[in-house]
């Protein structure tokens, strides 16, 4: 069964890269949003097995949606994407429960080298 | 990983977020402390460089990083949003606008932003403002200006909306929730094409079942008929982009003639939501920013005169964009000083555009739109703000080209009023079909103000020329026959049918053969030569198959 997959981005342009990257290595993108109320409200009604989560968006940020998520299913497996210049954040995401962080611009073979490793544990 | 295929989305998202960061620049000129606005404009330089690293355009990412690191100072508290910032943030949306430029058109870089980083990283807000964070805006205080009551920027605040999280989301995440596709202009352009060659062929329908006078295929057309105006409608509902496609060109062009000239303005905007086909939107840039220069730089007062005439120091210019039914009204008003009828007259008879006795035979409207007369607004009053060679003529004959009207009012001390009516399309027109020696030519109805059968009787004589009352208005007559070079017609009935136009601001009646009424046409381009010959629009085929030239009556005349 492939695993499921949201993508939390608020540009189009990184949500469509991101999304052939994962594509490629056989996950499903089950859900995806563009800003942090959203991806709050569709991790609730997707129940995905594994979220990519921006951290710069409007309408809420990654890092309160990240809390909300984890709040809300503590076994919820989050991945933080961020571009440079947001690396403080890093320890503020990792407190809150984030797996992993990758940075931007996405290098395929990392993104999916970070993913794999959140996935097996 | 192959980035080329992206390179599309990447120049249309950027581009939206470099429209949203200018709009949101200009808004928080007018209410600078706007939390919203500053996080936004933060996160649009953000999501910019992020992308643009991804497809590895280094220049962009320099540029979008300077000015995300610029915002997250403001945004920390560090540093005031003032002009001096504003300025840095506009100059850098047109740089990266310039940088996808030459990315679109796969060209080297061809603009400098080496200096650019290091201004943004030095700037530190002029001293002696400091202290006053609201006051910062350009526009604001003359010394004897009162601090803009707060009912006032609230509205600023109002009327140059962020656009909110909610239509971002809408606008964003529609491809993929509401199963809606992106799909390419010129595609677009040939269904239009297409739903025009339908209308003709109905015509063509229509005038066999007319010969045929057979009730059932009349019945078929006519519900072919119904169905294709509805095809029509749905077609061109698909090319309308939103009025704000352009509009935030208009807030910065306002804003820069505002500090240039060193007033005080307020700008409003409504109906950007407003739908426009994508053809006259972009035919509707020029005029509309000079019509909006000319508010600011020649009707708004400077502050001491407004207070003086007992309004505030403050200017306010309106930009209004409704729709009224098949047509686009747009309007542009200001509350300046407006214009005199008569002082109107006397410098169109001191620049022998016209002769004192006709000055004396014009009506209030006539005299306004005596501006809109080739070498009325003459070199020597274009500034450099106004200027770039462009005058209410040329604003005239381009809103004339897209099948719309010019209107203007004013009243004196008031202010003025110019208006804009155009058609939602111009693929598709209604045109007034004329006879004139032997051809058959068409006219849009919009430069058609209505249709007269005048009796000889009716004609007077004034000086030279042939005139007749309308409306309480003296219209001079002219022979479309005339200006199209072919023989007179003869009226031997003594009932001469023209129509009435209006040509350089005035009211003409236009003499024809026979008026042979109003057809729905679909519009083409000549294509070469033709279409350099004056006056002609376009070519459009007639149910029968014969070809009729449309005419742009006030390039004719």
């Amino acid at each position: 069964m492939a695993i499921k997959v949201m993508i939390v981005d608020d540009s189009m342009f990184m949500r469509k890269m991101l999304r052939d990257i994962l594509t490629e290595e056989g996950y499903e993108i089950t859900a995806e949003a563009s800003d942090g109320e959203e991806a709050v409200a569709k991790y609730r009604e997707s129940l995905p097995d594994l979220v990519t989560l921006d951290i710069v968006m409007p309408n809420k940020g990654g890092i309160e949606a990240l809390q909300e998520i984890m709040a809300y299913d503590a076994a919820a497996r989050v991945v933080m994407c961020s571009a440079i210049g947001q690396e403080a954040l890093t320890t503020a995401a990792t407190e809150a429960g984030a797996k992993a962080f990758i940075l931007k611009p996405f290098n395929p073979e990392l993104v999916t080298r970070v993913l794999r490793e959140v996935v097996q544990g | 990983m192959d980035m080329s295929q992206y390179k599309a989305l990447f120049l249309s998202e950027s581009r939206e977020y470099l429209r949203s960061i200018a709009e949101q620049v200009v808004a928080l000129e007018q209410s600078p402390a706007e939390r919203g606005a500053i996080d936004a404009l933060f996160r649009g330089a953000h999501s910019l460089k992020g992308m643009a690293a991804s497809m590895e355009y280094g220049d962009v990412v320099v540029v979008a990083h300077s000015m995300e690191d610029l915002m997250a100072r403001v945004r920390d508290g560090a540093l005031p949003f003032g002009a001096g910032v504003a300025d840095l943030l506009l100059e850098g949306v047109d740089l990266i606008d310039a940088l996808l430029k030459d990315v679109e058109e796969e060209r080297p870089s061809s603009v400098p932003t080496d200096g650019y980083p290091a201004r943004l990283a030095a700037y530190v807000p002029p001293p002696e403002k400091k202290a006053k964070k609201t006051d910062e805006a350009p526009e604001v205080s003359s010394p004897a200006a009162e601090p803009a009551p707060a009912v006032e920027s609230a509205q600023a605040a109002e009327s140059v909306p962020t656009p909110s999280a909610e239509t971002e989301r809408a606008k964003e995440s529609a491809p993929e929730l509401g199963g809606t596709v992106r799909v390419k202009t010129e595609l677009l352009d040939h269904l239009i094409n297409l739903t025009g060659e339908l209308v003709t062929n109905k015509q063509r329908l229509l005038s066999i079942g007319r010969d045929l006078a057979s009730p059932a295929l009349n019945d078929a057309v006519s519900e072919t008929s119904k169905l294709l105006r509805a095809l029509h409608d749905e077609v061109m509902k698909v090319r309308l982009m939103p009025f704000e496609a352009i509009s935030d060109r208009f807030q910065r062009s306002v804003r820069a003639v505002a500090k240039k000239s060193g007033k005080e303005i307020h700008f409003e905007l409504t109906g950007r939501e407003i739908g426009l086909d994508r053809g006259v939107l972009e035919q509707l840039v020029d005029p509309l920013n000079h019509i909006l220069r000319n508010a600011v730089d020649h009707g708004i007062e400077d502050g001491e005169e407004r207070e003086r005439a007992g309004k505030p120091a403050r200017g306010l210019v309106k930009l209004s964009v409704s729709r009224d039914r098949d047509r686009i009204h747009i309007t542009v008003r200001d509350d300046g000083r407006g214009m005199e009828p008569q002082a109107m007259i006397d410098a169109a008879v001191r620049k022998g555009l016209i002769t004192p006795e006709e000055g004396e035979l014009l009506s209030p409207r006539q005299a306004l739109m005596l501006s809109c007369i080739p070498g009325f607004s003459t070199a020597k009053e274009v500034t450099d703000i106004s200027g770039r060679g462009v005058g209410m003529d040329a604003v005239n004959a381009a809103i004339a080209k897209l099948g719309g009207t010019l209107g203007i009012e004013s009243e004196p001390g008031q202010g003025t009023v110019i208006t804009l009516k155009l058609p939602l399309t111009i693929a598709i027109i209604h045109a007034l079909l004329v006879q004139c020696g032997p051809i058959k030519t068409a006219i849009p109805v919009n430069a058609v103000q209505r249709t007269v059968e005048l009796s000889r009787r009716q004609i007077e004589t004034v000086g030279k020329r042939q005139m007749f009352q309308l409306d309480d208005e003296s219209i001079p007559l002219l022979s479309l026959n005339r200006v199209l070079g072919l023989p007179l017609g003869r009226f031997p009935d003594g009932i001469l049918p023209l129509f009435v136009t209006e040509a350089k601001g005035r009211r003409v009646g236009m003499v024809v053969d026979r008026l042979l009424g109003q057809h729905e046409l679909f519009v083409k381009r000549l294509g070469r030569p033709l279409d350099g010959v004056t006056g002609l629009a376009g070519g459009a085929t007639l149910g029968d198959g014969e070809i009729v030239t449309i005419l742009d009556i006030s390039e004719l005349l």
